[in-house]
């Protein structure tokens, strides 16, 4: 046999470049990035399923799913069959493990009296309509919430074509354009009740592009296809980026630049008086870019600046400036000397306890970007246009820090931090770390998992990279039905004297299969039918890197150990995963007392990328009832 | 410059179905081209009218089957 060699595809990004927004390319990449699962991972299955037809749609999803890094692979179920579809148990939606299930119901197909009947309808009766489409469309993310793991995105409705009342809209009792507005907050409050259901905003896409340039009469007329072929690629993009948001853990740093990024000119040679900032344009550009940046601290993003200039210099600009919207305090982290970006950078991450993928860098100069770019590959570095004026929508459109939802802890992250830094100032005083976890007066508690933190537990599966022992990533529907099933899935909080860490740690044991019933009969207090097992193994253990060092670690496992002992079991398994990041949890289990199971690494594993495959641990319970280990470091409070 | 559409034409009926652009001839027809069914059809013609900045008429499309068709169709909305 004679091998033939085909000439190796062109890389990714080289197609990419290609894109000029036109159908024929978006079709033509589409083809040229099939079987990519060398750059892109294993092809996420995303199903639409929809009140018009969507396979139009297949060049455009393809290709922005690119974009953001993943491969899809939709499938897209008959139009207007969305019941059907998600009921069907035996049909094609199951046919394989779903990655994400989009429904888009458009009243113009399910309600017109709603929409061009409009006028005709009594307030009451509008809403009457209105509440059914909720509900019908909310019957159907259940259904299949209860069928399938999938994460689930909703189309919110676009502002319609046209008004039905015209120039009267706005005068009515009830306005279109607020029943439109009354119905996406129905939509938006009903799915929060559902795990791993989000909004998709088509509405915002629409009003992106204009309700004009959004619809197209002719291609819905003849293919049902409501939406221009602009308007397709923009809501391919939106689902993109929507859909990496939810398997992907966004940045948390956004790495700020001081010259003609935050102000105008330079202001070293400028001085305080000379720099733009406030007042006229150009001022003005750059006052609004940091109310944009104001915006990504609000939601949890920590601020940090990486600038050459004297520092003397920028505490004097932040002291006197009247024009400044952030102040010295807003950033965790400063880096302003002559050092080189990547330099500076390094020190960041290493400072705040975080991986460089943490963090984003906003310069305006290119020579810098491209520095870190080739230097510090893990860093997301935005690209900048020239003007200030285009500054806030390149840090929005980066998509660097996208969060599917906001929780207490990412509002209050930027103060979490600053009581850090305090906190790392009583560890530079003290004379041992015991001294110093002492002084910390740490209170830890500890509850079972419920629908109150179950956003945030889901948010620290989905991020937390280095002390993770396995980096599963398990949605709410997933860990919903473990629960269900026999785990033990426990939170933990820590406060210390210098403030509320929020939650920071998680730990999910689950009953071992085939270890049998436990050898002292003690029943089960978890709901489940049968034995108990004789042993529990702990699926995923982690803990924001905020704690780490602390050994609140310890608190958590011993929760564990007391309830696994609780419902039966004997033993505890403690499984390690290697990954690239997880290096800070090698040794947990070994810490705690745990042997290895036979196969696993006798030696210190601090070294991981040498470890090939996943370690076992093992943990005998005594047949006593275990107690809290006593402590001095801190106390323990287990309050569910 | 009607040599310039006719490859411009050619080119973006080479993109949308897959075709290498010596397989494209100017008497190429649907029924000579397996990729182009129904739902090539709709990304062939917004292909086009994207490429040229015209609109089709709606009576057009169905009847827009072969490379002469699209040219002429081009021709009769002004494109040189």
């Amino acid at each position: 046999m004679i091998a033939v060699a085909s000439p190796a595809p062109p890389p990714l990004a080289e197609l990419l470049a290609e894109l000029d927004g036109t159908p024929a390319s978006y079709l033509r990449l589409a083809r040229g990035i099939e079987d990519r699962s060398a750059e892109l991972g294993a092809p996420r299955r995303i199903a639409l399923l929809a009140s018009f037809t969507t396979e139009l749609l297949a060049p455009y999803l393809v290709v922005e799913a690119a974009r953001r890094q993943f491969a899809a692979a939709p499938y897209f179920a008959p139009f207007g069959q969305i019941e059907q579809v998600i009921l069907d148990g035996a049909g094609p939606l199951y046919a394989a493990p779903l990655d994400l299930c989009v429904i888009a119901v458009r009243l113009e197909d399910t309600a017109p009296a709603l929409v061009d009947g409009f006028v005709g309808l009594s307030g009451d009766e509008a809403r009457r309509q209105l509440a059914e489409h909720v509900a019908r469309i909310c019957a159907c993310v259940r259904a299949l919430r209860q069928r399938s793991a999938a994460r689930v995105l909703v189309w919110n409705q676009p502002p319609p074509r046209r008004l039905a009342a015209g120039l009267a809209d706005p005068g009515l009792a009830l306005a279109q354009a607020t029943l439109v507005a009354e119905c996406n907050r129905a939509l938006a409050a009903e799915l929060a009740a559902i795990p791993d259901a989000y909004v998709f905003d088509a509405h915002r896409v629409a009003t992106e592009l204009g309700t004009a340039a959004f619809y197209d009469a002719k291609l819905a007329a003849l293919a049902r296809m409501p939406f221009s072929p602009r308007a397709q690629a923009a809501l391919a993009a939106q689902l993109a980026r929507q859909a990496a948001a939810l398997w992907r853990a966004p940045c948390k740093v956004l790495v700020l630049d001081l010259d003609n990024t935050l102000w105008g000119g330079v202001l070293g040679e400028d001085g305080i008086a000379g720099i733009a900032l406030g007042g006229d344009y150009p001022g003005s550009a750059f006052t609004a870019f940091q109310r944009v940046v104001a915006s990504y601290r609000d939601r949890g993003v920590l601020l940090a600046i990486a600038s050459k200039n004297n520092e003397a210099d920028v505490t004097e600009a932040f002291a006197q400036h009247t024009g400044l919207v952030l102040r010295w305090d807003d950033f965790v982290a400063r880096q302003i000397h002559w050092n080189d970006k990547a330099t500076s950078l390094r020190a960041i991450a290493a400072e705040l306890n975080l991986g460089l993928d943490a963090l984003a860098l906003f310069d305006d100069n290119p020579v810098e970007r491209a520095w870190v770019r080739r230097e510090l590959p893990e860093v997301t570095v935005i690209d900048v246009p020239a003007s200030p004026l285009g500054y806030g929508d390149a840090l929005d459109a980066s998509g660097a820090f996208d969060l599917v939802t906001i929780t207490r802890e990412d509002r209050e992250r930027t103060r979490l931090y600053q009581s850090d830094q305090a906190r790392q100032r009583l560890a530079d005083t003290a004379g041992s770390v015991d001294d110093f976890l002492r002084a910390l007066a740490m209170r830890i508690s500890i509850g079972a998992i419920g629908a109150d933190t179950l956003p945030r537990v889901v948010q620290l599966l989905a991020k937390t990279n280095q002390f993770n022992t396995t980096t599963r990533r398990h949605g709410q529907a997933e860990l919903e039905a473990m629960i269900a099933s026999g785990a033990i899935a426990l939170w933990m909080r820590v406060e210390d004297r210098f403030g509320d860490n929020g939650l920071v740690g998680v730990a999910i044991a689950v009953p071992e299969p085939g270890t049998g019933s436990n050898p002292v009969g003690v029943a089960m207090q978890t709901g489940t039918t049968g034995a108990a097992p004789a042993a529990f193994r702990i699926d995923s253990f982690l803990m924001s890197c905020r704690v780490l060092g602390r050994r609140a670690e310890h608190a958590l496992l011993g929760a564990i150990a007391r309830r696994a002992h609780a419902a039966g079991a004997r033993a505890l398994i403690g499984e390690f995963i290697p990954s690239k990041k997880n290096a800070p949890a090698a040794d947990f289990y070994r810490d705690a007392g745990f042997t290895p199971e036979p196969g696993t690494p006798a030696a210190g594993m601090a070294d991981v990328t040498a470890i090939a495959a996943p370690a076992r641990w093992h943990l005998a319970l005594p047949d006593r009832p275990a107690s809290a280990p006593p402590s001095d470091l801190f106390e323990v409070l287990e309050v569910s | 410059m009607t040599d310039d559409v006719n490859a411009r034409v050619q080119r973006t009926l080479a993109k949308v179905l897959d075709l290498p652009p010596g397989q494209i001839r100017p008497d190429t027809h649907q029924k000579s081209v397996p990729n182009w069914d129904s739902l090539h059809h709709v990304h062939l013609l917004t292909a086009l009218e994207a490429e040229f900045t015209v609109s089709i008429d709606p009576e057009d499309w169905l009847e827009l089957t072969s490379v002469p068709a699209i040219l002429a169709c081009l021709a009769r909305l002004g494109v040189r």
